[in-house]
Protein backbone atom coordinates (compact mmCIF):
# COMPACT_ATOMS: atom_id res chain seq x y z
CA UNK A 1 0.00 0.00 0.00
CA UNK A 2 1.48 3.66 -0.87
CA UNK A 3 2.67 5.55 1.88
CA UNK A 4 0.82 8.24 0.47
CA UNK A 5 -2.49 6.59 2.34
CA UNK A 6 -0.77 7.04 5.48
CA UNK A 7 -2.63 9.28 8.37
CA UNK A 8 0.69 12.04 9.70
CA UNK A 9 0.25 10.15 13.12
CA UNK A 10 0.84 6.55 11.15
CA UNK A 11 3.66 8.41 8.94
CA UNK A 12 5.25 9.42 12.06
CA UNK A 13 5.35 6.22 13.67
CA UNK A 14 6.65 4.86 10.75
CA UNK A 15 9.58 6.63 10.58
CA UNK A 16 10.39 6.72 14.43
CA UNK A 17 10.21 2.46 13.39
CA UNK A 18 12.43 2.98 10.42
CA UNK A 19 9.78 1.31 8.10
CA UNK A 20 10.63 3.60 5.40
CA UNK A 21 12.55 6.92 5.02
CA UNK A 22 11.63 10.42 4.65
CA UNK A 23 12.70 10.09 1.00
CA UNK A 24 10.71 7.13 0.10
CA UNK A 25 7.57 9.42 1.80
CA UNK A 26 8.42 12.48 -0.04
CA UNK A 27 9.12 10.55 -3.45
CA UNK A 28 5.77 8.63 -2.82
CA UNK A 29 3.71 11.93 -2.54
CA UNK A 30 5.78 13.30 -5.48
CA UNK A 31 5.13 10.49 -7.96
CA UNK A 32 1.39 10.61 -6.93
CA UNK A 33 1.03 14.84 -7.44
CA UNK A 34 2.73 13.85 -11.02
CA UNK A 35 -0.25 10.80 -11.60
CA UNK A 36 -3.53 13.05 -10.69
CA UNK A 37 -2.41 16.63 -12.11
CA UNK A 38 -6.01 16.46 -13.56
CA UNK A 39 -6.97 17.21 -9.84
CA UNK A 40 -4.76 20.95 -9.82
CA UNK A 41 -4.11 21.14 -6.57
CA UNK A 42 -0.62 22.22 -7.28
CA UNK A 43 0.49 25.45 -8.31
CA UNK A 44 3.58 25.56 -7.85
CA UNK A 45 6.15 22.43 -6.88
CA UNK A 46 9.11 22.53 -4.83
CA UNK A 47 10.15 18.95 -5.00
CA UNK A 48 13.96 19.91 -5.04
CA UNK A 49 13.87 21.66 -1.75
CA UNK A 50 11.34 18.72 -0.66
CA UNK A 51 13.94 16.24 -1.26
CA UNK A 52 16.61 18.20 0.29
CA UNK A 53 15.14 18.76 3.21
CA UNK A 54 14.03 14.87 3.77
CA UNK A 55 17.40 13.90 3.81
CA UNK A 56 18.19 16.48 6.62
CA UNK A 57 14.73 14.90 8.25
CA UNK A 58 16.54 11.58 8.06
CA UNK A 59 19.63 12.77 9.62
CA UNK A 60 17.74 13.56 12.61
CA UNK A 61 15.30 10.61 13.15
CA UNK A 62 18.81 8.31 12.83
CA UNK A 63 20.18 10.39 15.55
CA UNK A 64 17.12 10.62 17.36
CA UNK A 65 16.69 14.15 16.95
CA UNK A 66 13.20 14.09 14.99
CA UNK A 67 11.07 17.26 15.82
CA UNK A 68 7.16 16.91 16.11
CA UNK A 69 6.07 17.34 12.19
CA UNK A 70 9.62 15.93 11.04
CA UNK A 71 9.42 14.82 7.54
CA UNK A 72 5.80 15.23 7.25
CA UNK A 73 5.09 16.53 3.23
CA UNK A 74 2.73 19.36 3.39
CA UNK A 75 0.99 21.61 0.52
CA UNK A 76 0.74 24.95 1.37
CA UNK A 77 -1.97 27.00 0.47
CA UNK A 78 -0.66 29.70 -2.15
CA UNK A 79 -1.91 32.58 0.50
CA UNK A 80 1.17 31.66 2.66
CA UNK A 81 4.30 33.91 1.65
CA UNK A 82 7.24 31.29 1.38
CA UNK A 83 10.56 32.91 1.02
CA UNK A 84 11.97 32.60 -2.12
CA UNK A 85 8.77 30.48 -3.27
CA UNK A 86 6.32 32.00 -5.95
CA UNK A 87 3.30 32.88 -3.99
CA UNK A 88 0.18 34.66 -5.97
CA UNK A 89 -2.65 34.24 -4.05
CA UNK A 90 -3.99 32.25 -7.32
CA UNK A 91 -4.14 36.09 -9.05
CA UNK A 92 -3.08 37.28 -12.50
CA UNK A 93 -2.01 40.72 -10.46
CA UNK A 94 0.03 38.43 -8.28
CA UNK A 95 1.42 35.99 -10.84
CA UNK A 96 5.07 36.75 -10.33
CA UNK A 97 5.40 37.45 -6.85
CA UNK A 98 8.13 35.99 -4.74
CA UNK A 99 7.97 36.75 -1.48
CA UNK A 100 11.52 38.12 0.25
CA UNK A 101 9.81 36.71 3.62
CA UNK A 102 8.15 33.93 5.50
CA UNK A 103 4.68 33.78 6.97
CA UNK A 104 4.74 32.81 11.06
CA UNK A 105 2.40 30.00 10.01
CA UNK A 106 4.73 28.65 7.57
CA UNK A 107 8.17 29.19 9.39
CA UNK A 108 6.73 27.45 12.51
CA UNK A 109 5.84 24.37 10.45
CA UNK A 110 9.27 24.23 9.24
CA UNK A 111 10.59 24.56 12.32
CA UNK A 112 8.54 21.12 13.62
CA UNK A 113 10.33 19.42 10.65
CA UNK A 114 7.61 19.89 8.01
CA UNK A 115 8.16 19.86 4.32
CA UNK A 116 6.85 21.72 2.01
CA UNK A 117 5.45 19.83 -1.65
CA UNK A 118 4.43 22.86 -3.06
CA UNK A 119 2.10 25.90 -2.91
CA UNK A 120 -2.25 25.13 -3.58
CA UNK A 121 -4.44 26.05 -5.61
CA UNK A 122 -7.27 28.58 -4.18
CA UNK A 123 -9.98 30.88 -5.15
CA UNK A 124 -8.11 34.14 -5.96
CA UNK A 125 -7.35 35.93 -3.03
CA UNK A 126 -9.09 33.71 -1.29
CA UNK A 127 -12.67 35.12 -2.39
CA UNK A 128 -14.66 31.78 -3.44
CA UNK A 129 -16.52 28.77 -2.15
CA UNK A 130 -15.88 25.99 -5.62
CA UNK A 131 -12.07 27.14 -6.31
CA UNK A 132 -13.81 28.31 -9.85
CA UNK A 133 -11.98 31.41 -9.53
CA UNK A 134 -8.39 30.62 -9.48
CA UNK A 135 -6.38 32.35 -11.93
CA UNK A 136 -4.24 28.72 -12.96
CA UNK A 137 -8.16 27.27 -13.23
CA UNK A 138 -10.24 25.37 -11.25
CA UNK A 139 -8.96 22.52 -9.08
CA UNK A 140 -10.90 19.95 -8.98
CA UNK A 141 -11.79 17.15 -5.73
CA UNK A 142 -10.97 13.79 -6.45
CA UNK A 143 -14.88 12.85 -5.68
CA UNK A 144 -17.28 12.55 -8.38
CA UNK A 145 -20.46 12.33 -8.76
CA UNK A 146 -20.92 9.61 -12.55
CA UNK A 147 -18.48 10.73 -14.17
CA UNK A 148 -17.57 14.00 -13.43
CA UNK A 149 -15.57 15.55 -10.69
CA UNK A 150 -17.13 17.50 -7.78
CA UNK A 151 -15.66 21.19 -7.03
CA UNK A 152 -13.30 21.01 -3.94
CA UNK A 153 -15.26 24.22 -2.18
CA UNK A 154 -13.18 27.07 -1.70
CA UNK A 155 -11.41 29.03 -0.95
CA UNK A 156 -8.88 26.54 0.34
CA UNK A 157 -10.22 24.22 -2.54
CA UNK A 158 -6.48 22.66 -3.77
CA UNK A 159 -5.88 22.27 0.09
CA UNK A 160 -8.91 20.20 0.53
CA UNK A 161 -8.65 18.03 -2.53
CA UNK A 162 -4.49 17.16 -2.25
CA UNK A 163 -5.71 15.71 1.26
CA UNK A 164 -8.81 13.99 0.19
CA UNK A 165 -6.81 12.60 -2.81
CA UNK A 166 -3.51 11.59 -0.74
CA UNK A 167 -1.44 14.38 -2.86
CA UNK A 168 -0.46 15.46 0.80
CA UNK A 169 -0.50 14.27 4.62
CA UNK A 170 -2.24 17.79 5.04
CA UNK A 171 -2.44 21.55 4.55
CA UNK A 172 -2.39 24.58 5.64
CA UNK A 173 -5.73 26.56 4.38
CA UNK A 174 -7.20 29.80 5.31
CA UNK A 175 -10.92 30.99 6.39
CA UNK A 176 -12.25 34.25 6.22
CA UNK A 177 -16.27 33.07 6.23
CA UNK A 178 -16.09 29.27 5.83
CA UNK A 179 -13.05 28.97 3.38
CA UNK A 180 -11.69 25.39 5.42
CA UNK A 181 -14.48 24.19 6.54
CA UNK A 182 -16.47 24.00 3.93
CA UNK A 183 -13.85 22.51 1.12
CA UNK A 184 -13.25 20.13 4.13
CA UNK A 185 -16.60 18.95 3.78
CA UNK A 186 -17.39 18.92 0.43
CA UNK A 187 -13.69 16.54 0.00
CA UNK A 188 -14.81 14.69 3.13
CA UNK A 189 -11.90 15.71 5.47
CA UNK A 190 -11.31 17.39 8.60
CA UNK A 191 -10.60 20.63 8.78
CA UNK A 192 -10.40 23.55 11.74
CA UNK A 193 -10.85 27.26 11.71
CA UNK A 194 -9.11 27.93 15.11
CA UNK A 195 -10.02 31.08 17.18
CA UNK A 196 -9.61 34.58 15.67
CA UNK A 197 -5.66 35.40 17.04
CA UNK A 198 -4.89 31.90 17.65
CA UNK A 199 -2.42 31.73 14.40
CA UNK A 200 -0.16 34.69 13.45
CA UNK A 201 -1.65 36.09 10.12
CA UNK A 202 2.06 37.33 9.62
CA UNK A 203 2.72 36.72 5.96
CA UNK A 204 -0.75 35.84 5.02
CA UNK A 205 -2.17 37.62 1.99
CA UNK A 206 -4.87 39.58 3.85
CA UNK A 207 -8.69 39.51 2.67
CA UNK A 208 -10.50 41.10 4.88
CA UNK A 209 -8.30 41.34 8.58
CA UNK A 210 -10.46 40.92 11.27
CA UNK A 211 -11.92 38.00 9.64
CA UNK A 212 -8.98 36.34 7.94
CA UNK A 213 -7.41 32.52 10.32
CA UNK A 214 -5.31 30.38 9.47
CA UNK A 215 -6.26 26.26 10.07
CA UNK A 216 -5.21 22.79 8.56
CA UNK A 217 -6.56 20.44 6.55
CA UNK A 218 -5.77 16.50 6.90
CA UNK A 219 -7.83 13.07 7.26
CA UNK A 220 -7.95 12.58 10.68
CA UNK A 221 -9.01 14.80 13.77
CA UNK A 222 -5.79 13.84 15.31
CA UNK A 223 -3.64 15.10 12.62
CA UNK A 224 -5.42 18.32 13.00
CA UNK A 225 -4.76 18.93 16.63
CA UNK A 226 -1.25 18.37 15.95
CA UNK A 227 -0.76 20.42 12.93
CA UNK A 228 -2.74 22.84 14.51
CA UNK A 229 -0.47 23.24 17.67
CA UNK A 230 2.85 23.96 15.67
CA UNK A 231 0.55 26.38 13.19
CA UNK A 232 -0.41 28.48 16.51
CA UNK A 233 1.94 31.23 17.71
CA UNK A 234 1.44 34.58 20.01
CA UNK A 235 3.44 36.91 17.48
CA UNK A 236 4.16 40.42 18.04
CA UNK A 237 4.34 40.93 14.04
CA UNK A 238 0.34 40.25 14.21
CA UNK A 239 -0.93 42.93 16.73
CA UNK A 240 -3.88 40.44 16.90
CA UNK A 241 -2.57 37.46 17.51
CA UNK A 242 -3.41 36.44 21.37
CA UNK A 243 -0.76 35.70 24.24
CA UNK A 244 -2.62 32.50 25.14
CA UNK A 245 -0.73 29.34 25.58
CA UNK A 246 -1.11 26.77 22.77
CA UNK A 247 -1.92 23.26 24.71
CA UNK A 248 -0.46 19.92 23.45
CA UNK A 249 -4.01 19.24 21.47
CA UNK A 250 -3.30 16.00 19.73
CA UNK A 251 -1.73 14.37 23.10
CA UNK A 252 -4.78 15.65 24.90
CA UNK A 253 -7.26 14.55 22.87
CA UNK A 254 -10.10 12.39 25.12
CA UNK A 255 -12.81 11.06 23.35
CA UNK A 256 -14.60 10.88 26.49
CA UNK A 257 -17.81 12.84 25.70
CA UNK A 258 -20.15 11.72 28.72
CA UNK A 259 -22.04 14.70 30.34
CA UNK A 260 -20.77 17.21 28.22
CA UNK A 261 -23.70 19.54 26.90
CA UNK A 262 -24.07 19.93 23.21
CA UNK A 263 -26.05 22.93 21.59
CA UNK A 264 -28.31 22.11 18.37
CA UNK A 265 -28.70 25.81 17.35
CA UNK A 266 -32.47 25.37 16.35
CA UNK A 267 -32.08 28.91 13.84
CA UNK A 268 -29.73 26.52 11.72
CA UNK A 269 -32.27 23.85 10.73
CA UNK A 270 -33.31 26.40 7.45
CA UNK A 271 -34.89 26.25 4.60
CA UNK A 272 -32.95 25.19 1.85
CA UNK A 273 -30.93 22.55 3.52
CA UNK A 274 -30.96 19.27 2.04
CA UNK A 275 -33.00 17.02 3.89
CA UNK A 276 -29.94 14.28 3.43
CA UNK A 277 -27.71 16.44 5.16
CA UNK A 278 -30.65 17.45 7.76
CA UNK A 279 -31.00 13.29 8.08
CA UNK A 280 -27.29 13.34 8.93
CA UNK A 281 -27.57 15.98 11.76
CA UNK A 282 -29.77 14.16 13.57
CA UNK A 283 -28.07 11.15 13.48
CA UNK A 284 -24.51 12.81 14.78
CA UNK A 285 -27.26 14.19 17.34
CA UNK A 286 -28.11 10.62 18.21
CA UNK A 287 -24.25 9.28 18.35
CA UNK A 288 -23.05 12.04 20.51
CA UNK A 289 -26.08 11.54 23.17
CA UNK A 290 -25.70 7.63 22.89
CA UNK A 291 -21.87 8.22 24.29
CA UNK A 292 -22.93 10.38 27.44
CA UNK A 293 -23.71 13.76 25.69
CA UNK A 294 -26.26 16.01 26.51
CA UNK A 295 -28.38 17.77 23.93
CA UNK A 296 -29.56 20.89 24.34
CA UNK A 297 -31.25 23.28 22.12
CA UNK A 298 -29.85 26.72 21.94
CA UNK A 299 -30.94 30.03 20.12
CA UNK A 300 -28.93 32.18 18.17
CA UNK A 301 -31.38 34.58 17.40
CA UNK A 302 -29.60 37.04 14.87
CA UNK A 303 -27.91 33.79 12.49
CA UNK A 304 -29.76 35.02 9.37
CA UNK A 305 -27.92 38.63 9.91
CA UNK A 306 -24.69 36.67 9.67
CA UNK A 307 -24.12 36.16 6.01
CA UNK A 308 -25.39 39.95 5.06
CA UNK A 309 -23.04 41.32 7.72
CA UNK A 310 -20.00 39.40 6.22
CA UNK A 311 -20.79 40.32 2.74
CA UNK A 312 -20.19 44.18 4.12
CA UNK A 313 -17.29 43.76 6.25
CA UNK A 314 -15.32 41.37 4.15
CA UNK A 315 -15.42 43.56 0.60
CA UNK A 316 -15.11 46.93 2.60
CA UNK A 317 -11.94 45.28 4.38
CA UNK A 318 -11.15 43.70 0.92
CA UNK A 319 -11.18 47.21 -0.66
CA UNK A 320 -8.58 48.69 1.70
CA UNK A 321 -6.09 45.60 2.18
CA UNK A 322 -6.08 44.93 -2.10
CA UNK A 323 -5.62 48.73 -2.57
CA UNK A 324 -1.40 47.64 -2.44
CA UNK A 325 -2.31 45.77 -5.96
CA UNK A 326 -1.38 48.61 -8.20
CA UNK A 327 1.30 47.34 -10.58
CA UNK A 328 4.03 49.88 -8.48
CA UNK A 329 6.20 47.79 -6.28
CA UNK A 330 4.95 43.89 -6.76
CA UNK A 331 3.27 41.96 -9.25
CA UNK A 332 1.47 42.52 -12.38
CA UNK A 333 1.45 46.15 -14.35
CA UNK A 334 -0.45 47.18 -17.62
CA UNK A 335 1.62 47.62 -20.78
CA UNK A 336 0.36 50.32 -21.96
CA UNK A 337 -1.78 53.41 -20.17
CA UNK A 338 -1.76 56.82 -20.44
CA UNK A 339 -1.11 58.36 -17.16
CA UNK A 340 -0.43 57.10 -13.90
CA UNK A 341 -4.16 56.65 -12.89
CA UNK A 342 -4.53 55.01 -15.90
CA UNK A 343 -1.60 52.72 -15.25
CA UNK A 344 -3.61 52.09 -11.68
CA UNK A 345 -7.38 51.24 -13.47
CA UNK A 346 -5.47 49.17 -15.78
CA UNK A 347 -3.86 47.18 -13.90
CA UNK A 348 -6.13 46.28 -11.56
CA UNK A 349 -8.86 45.99 -13.91
CA UNK A 350 -6.10 43.21 -16.16
CA UNK A 351 -4.79 42.08 -13.13
CA UNK A 352 -7.90 41.04 -11.02
CA UNK A 353 -10.73 38.05 -12.09
CA UNK A 354 -14.22 39.10 -11.94
CA UNK A 355 -15.60 38.04 -8.34
CA UNK A 356 -12.45 39.97 -7.07
CA UNK A 357 -13.45 43.27 -8.88
CA UNK A 358 -16.89 42.79 -8.08
CA UNK A 359 -16.06 42.32 -4.45
CA UNK A 360 -13.77 45.03 -4.47
CA UNK A 361 -16.35 47.65 -5.88
CA UNK A 362 -19.18 46.25 -3.26
CA UNK A 363 -16.69 47.05 -0.60
CA UNK A 364 -15.65 50.50 -1.97
CA UNK A 365 -19.24 51.59 -2.70
CA UNK A 366 -20.27 50.49 1.31
CA UNK A 367 -17.15 52.60 2.70
CA UNK A 368 -17.99 55.23 0.55
CA UNK A 369 -19.06 58.78 1.68
CA UNK A 370 -22.58 59.07 2.65
CA UNK A 371 -22.98 55.29 2.49
CA UNK A 372 -20.55 53.90 6.08
CA UNK A 373 -23.56 54.30 8.40
CA UNK A 374 -26.03 52.59 6.18
CA UNK A 375 -23.81 49.41 5.56
CA UNK A 376 -20.35 48.99 7.94
CA UNK A 377 -21.13 50.55 10.65
CA UNK A 378 -25.04 48.39 10.32
CA UNK A 379 -22.77 45.48 9.40
CA UNK A 380 -20.50 45.94 12.84
CA UNK A 381 -23.22 46.13 15.18
CA UNK A 382 -25.00 42.73 13.89
CA UNK A 383 -21.40 41.05 14.26
CA UNK A 384 -21.86 42.61 17.71
CA UNK A 385 -25.00 40.87 18.27
CA UNK A 386 -23.95 37.75 17.24
CA UNK A 387 -20.96 37.70 19.36
CA UNK A 388 -23.60 38.34 22.18
CA UNK A 389 -25.77 35.49 21.16
CA UNK A 390 -22.78 32.68 20.97
CA UNK A 391 -21.77 34.67 24.15
CA UNK A 392 -25.46 33.86 26.11
CA UNK A 393 -25.25 30.25 24.54
CA UNK A 394 -22.42 29.02 25.16
CA UNK A 395 -22.78 29.94 29.26
CA UNK A 396 -25.58 26.98 28.98
CA UNK A 397 -23.41 24.55 26.49
CA UNK A 398 -20.10 23.57 25.72
CA UNK A 399 -20.07 22.87 22.23
CA UNK A 400 -22.71 23.33 19.64
CA UNK A 401 -23.11 20.66 16.73
CA UNK A 402 -24.25 21.94 13.11
CA UNK A 403 -24.27 20.88 9.61
CA UNK A 404 -21.25 22.41 7.82
CA UNK A 405 -22.51 23.30 4.35
CA UNK A 406 -26.35 23.32 3.07
CA UNK A 407 -25.78 20.55 0.56
CA UNK A 408 -23.28 18.28 -1.01
CA UNK A 409 -20.69 19.55 -2.76
CA UNK A 410 -21.94 19.79 -6.61
CA UNK A 411 -19.89 19.50 -10.19
CA UNK A 412 -18.70 22.24 -12.19
CA UNK A 413 -21.32 23.71 -14.19
CA UNK A 414 -23.75 22.76 -11.51
CA UNK A 415 -22.96 25.69 -8.68
CA UNK A 416 -25.39 28.43 -8.53
CA UNK A 417 -25.51 31.34 -10.90
CA UNK A 418 -26.46 34.36 -8.79
CA UNK A 419 -23.95 35.45 -6.43
CA UNK A 420 -26.90 35.49 -3.79
CA UNK A 421 -26.91 31.71 -3.65
CA UNK A 422 -23.59 30.88 -4.37
CA UNK A 423 -22.98 33.10 -1.32
CA UNK A 424 -25.11 30.78 0.58
CA UNK A 425 -22.41 28.08 0.22
CA UNK A 426 -21.17 29.30 3.82
CA UNK A 427 -24.51 30.48 5.65
CA UNK A 428 -23.54 27.81 8.55
CA UNK A 429 -19.92 28.70 8.73
CA UNK A 430 -19.91 32.18 8.40
CA UNK A 431 -20.78 33.08 11.85
CA UNK A 432 -17.98 31.44 13.72
CA UNK A 433 -15.71 34.41 11.63
CA UNK A 434 -18.01 36.94 12.63
CA UNK A 435 -17.82 36.53 16.42
CA UNK A 436 -13.96 35.12 16.11
CA UNK A 437 -14.79 31.25 17.80
CA UNK A 438 -13.33 28.15 16.54
CA UNK A 439 -15.08 25.83 14.37
CA UNK A 440 -14.43 22.71 12.41
CA UNK A 441 -15.99 20.40 10.06
CA UNK A 442 -15.78 16.66 10.59
CA UNK A 443 -16.64 14.10 7.87
CA UNK A 444 -19.83 11.94 9.01
CA UNK A 445 -21.81 10.78 5.93
CA UNK A 446 -22.18 9.99 2.47
CA UNK A 447 -25.27 10.67 0.79
CA UNK A 448 -27.18 8.03 -1.22
CA UNK A 449 -25.35 9.34 -4.71
CA UNK A 450 -22.02 8.90 -2.63
CA UNK A 451 -21.26 12.62 -1.78
CA UNK A 452 -19.48 13.53 1.63
CA UNK A 453 -21.20 14.87 4.14
CA UNK A 454 -19.55 17.01 7.20
CA UNK A 455 -20.70 17.90 10.52
CA UNK A 456 -19.54 21.27 11.95
CA UNK A 457 -18.44 21.79 15.92
CA UNK A 458 -18.42 25.19 17.17
CA UNK A 459 -17.22 26.24 20.37
CA UNK A 460 -16.17 29.31 22.83
CA UNK A 461 -13.12 31.37 22.10
CA UNK A 462 -9.55 28.94 22.79
CA UNK A 463 -11.78 26.05 23.43
CA UNK A 464 -10.22 24.22 20.38
CA UNK A 465 -9.15 21.36 22.58
CA UNK A 466 -13.26 20.70 23.57
CA UNK A 467 -13.98 20.81 19.43
CA UNK A 468 -11.07 18.07 18.67
CA UNK A 469 -12.05 15.79 21.68
CA UNK A 470 -16.05 15.77 20.60
CA UNK A 471 -14.70 15.77 16.80
CA UNK A 472 -13.10 12.22 17.67
CA UNK A 473 -15.54 10.93 19.23
CA UNK A 474 -17.78 11.59 16.38
CA UNK A 475 -15.01 10.60 13.69
CA UNK A 476 -15.12 7.08 16.05
CA UNK A 477 -18.70 6.62 15.08
CA UNK A 478 -18.69 7.65 11.57
CA UNK A 479 -16.55 5.72 10.37
CA UNK A 480 -16.74 8.35 7.23
CA UNK A 481 -15.13 5.92 4.35
CA UNK A 482 -12.49 8.42 3.06
CA UNK A 483 -12.03 9.01 -0.63
CA UNK A 484 -10.68 5.39 -1.87
CA UNK A 485 -7.04 4.23 -1.55
CA UNK A 486 -6.14 3.46 -4.87
CA UNK B 1 -29.99 51.97 -0.87
CA UNK B 2 -32.70 50.70 -3.07
CA UNK B 3 -31.43 47.99 -5.92
CA UNK B 4 -33.25 50.48 -8.28
CA UNK B 5 -30.03 53.53 -7.60
CA UNK B 6 -27.79 50.87 -8.53
CA UNK B 7 -26.82 51.83 -12.57
CA UNK B 8 -24.07 51.56 -14.69
CA UNK B 9 -23.00 54.93 -14.13
CA UNK B 10 -22.72 54.29 -10.52
CA UNK B 11 -21.03 51.62 -11.32
CA UNK B 12 -18.22 52.08 -13.40
CA UNK B 13 -18.01 55.95 -10.78
CA UNK B 14 -17.50 53.26 -7.46
CA UNK B 15 -15.03 51.30 -9.87
CA UNK B 16 -12.69 54.35 -10.56
CA UNK B 17 -12.91 54.85 -6.48
CA UNK B 18 -11.33 51.66 -6.82
CA UNK B 19 -9.03 52.20 -9.47
CA UNK B 20 -10.42 49.68 -11.89
CA UNK B 21 -11.03 49.81 -15.28
CA UNK B 22 -13.78 47.65 -16.46
CA UNK B 23 -15.06 46.93 -19.61
CA UNK B 24 -18.37 47.50 -20.69
CA UNK B 25 -19.39 43.96 -20.56
CA UNK B 26 -18.56 43.89 -17.13
CA UNK B 27 -20.27 47.41 -16.07
CA UNK B 28 -23.88 45.93 -17.24
CA UNK B 29 -22.75 42.06 -15.55
CA UNK B 30 -22.09 43.79 -11.82
CA UNK B 31 -24.52 46.68 -12.25
CA UNK B 32 -27.11 43.43 -12.20
CA UNK B 33 -24.94 41.62 -9.65
CA UNK B 34 -25.00 44.06 -7.23
CA UNK B 35 -28.60 44.78 -7.59
CA UNK B 36 -29.20 41.60 -6.05
CA UNK B 37 -26.68 41.50 -3.33
CA UNK B 38 -27.80 45.01 -2.38
CA UNK B 39 -31.39 44.32 -2.19
CA UNK B 40 -30.18 40.71 -0.10
CA UNK B 41 -28.71 43.22 1.65
CA UNK B 42 -31.61 44.95 2.67
CA UNK B 43 -33.17 42.50 5.08
CA UNK B 44 -30.55 44.29 7.68
CA UNK B 45 -33.19 47.10 7.93
CA UNK B 46 -35.40 44.32 9.94
CA UNK B 47 -32.66 44.50 12.84
CA UNK B 48 -33.07 46.38 15.61
CA UNK B 49 -29.93 48.08 16.82
CA UNK B 50 -31.06 50.81 19.80
CA UNK B 51 -28.86 48.86 22.59
CA UNK B 52 -26.32 47.34 20.58
CA UNK B 53 -23.39 48.92 21.99
CA UNK B 54 -19.81 48.54 19.97
CA UNK B 55 -17.32 46.17 21.79
CA UNK B 56 -13.38 47.62 21.61
CA UNK B 57 -11.53 45.71 19.43
CA UNK B 58 -8.62 47.39 18.87
CA UNK B 59 -5.19 45.79 19.82
CA UNK B 60 -4.34 46.45 22.92
CA UNK B 61 -0.44 44.88 22.40
CA UNK B 62 1.32 46.57 20.10
CA UNK B 63 5.37 46.38 19.63
CA UNK B 64 7.56 49.01 20.77
CA UNK B 65 7.98 51.27 18.04
CA UNK B 66 11.07 50.72 17.35
CA UNK B 67 13.48 48.92 14.08
CA UNK B 68 13.95 45.38 13.65
CA UNK B 69 15.27 44.90 10.80
CA UNK B 70 16.87 46.98 7.66
CA UNK B 71 19.15 46.93 4.72
CA UNK B 72 16.62 45.10 2.66
CA UNK B 73 16.77 46.96 -0.39
CA UNK B 74 17.45 44.68 -2.63
CA UNK B 75 14.53 42.04 -1.62
CA UNK B 76 12.26 45.01 -1.64
CA UNK B 77 12.68 46.56 -5.15
CA UNK B 78 13.27 42.91 -6.26
CA UNK B 79 9.65 42.31 -7.13
CA UNK B 80 9.13 45.35 -8.46
CA UNK B 81 7.49 45.93 -12.45
CA UNK B 82 10.19 48.32 -12.84
CA UNK B 83 12.85 49.94 -10.96
CA UNK B 84 15.88 51.99 -11.26
CA UNK B 85 18.87 52.78 -8.89
CA UNK B 86 17.04 50.80 -6.48
CA UNK B 87 13.98 52.44 -6.58
CA UNK B 88 10.34 52.29 -7.72
CA UNK B 89 10.24 53.48 -11.28
CA UNK B 90 6.44 55.06 -12.86
CA UNK B 91 5.42 56.90 -15.05
CA UNK B 92 5.91 60.88 -14.97
CA UNK B 93 3.30 62.36 -12.40
CA UNK B 94 4.77 66.03 -12.41
CA UNK B 95 4.32 67.95 -15.61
Amino acid sequence: MSLTFKTIKEAKEGLQNKEFTVKELVQEHIDRIEAHRQLNAYVTDTFEQALTQAEQAQQRYNTGEARGLEGIPLGIKDLYCTKGVKTTACSKILHNFVPPYESTVTQNLFDAGAIMLGKLNMDEFAMGSANLYSHFGAAKSPWKNGEKHLVPGGSSGGSAGAVAGYLAMGATGSDTGGSIRQPAAFCGIVGIKPTYGRCSRYGMMAFASSLDQAGPITRSVYDAALLLEHMASFDAKDATSKNVKVPSYAANINKDIKGLKVGIPKEYNMSGMDPEIGKAWEEAQQWLKAQGAELVEVSLPNTQYALPAYYIIAPAEASSNLARYDGVRYGHRAESFENLNDMYCSTRGEGFGAEVKKRLIIGTYVLSAGHYDAYYLKAKKVQQLIRNDFKNAFKDVDVMLTPTTPTPAFTEGEEPKDPVTMYLNDVLTVSANIAGIPGMSVPTHLTQAGLPIGMQLLGPHFREDTLFNVGAALEEVAQFPMFPKQ
Amino acid sequence: MSKNEITPDLVEKVAFLARIKLQPAEVQRYTEDLKGVFNWLEQLNEVNFDDVELEDNVPTLLREDAITDGNKLEDIVHNAPQQNFGMFSVPKVVE
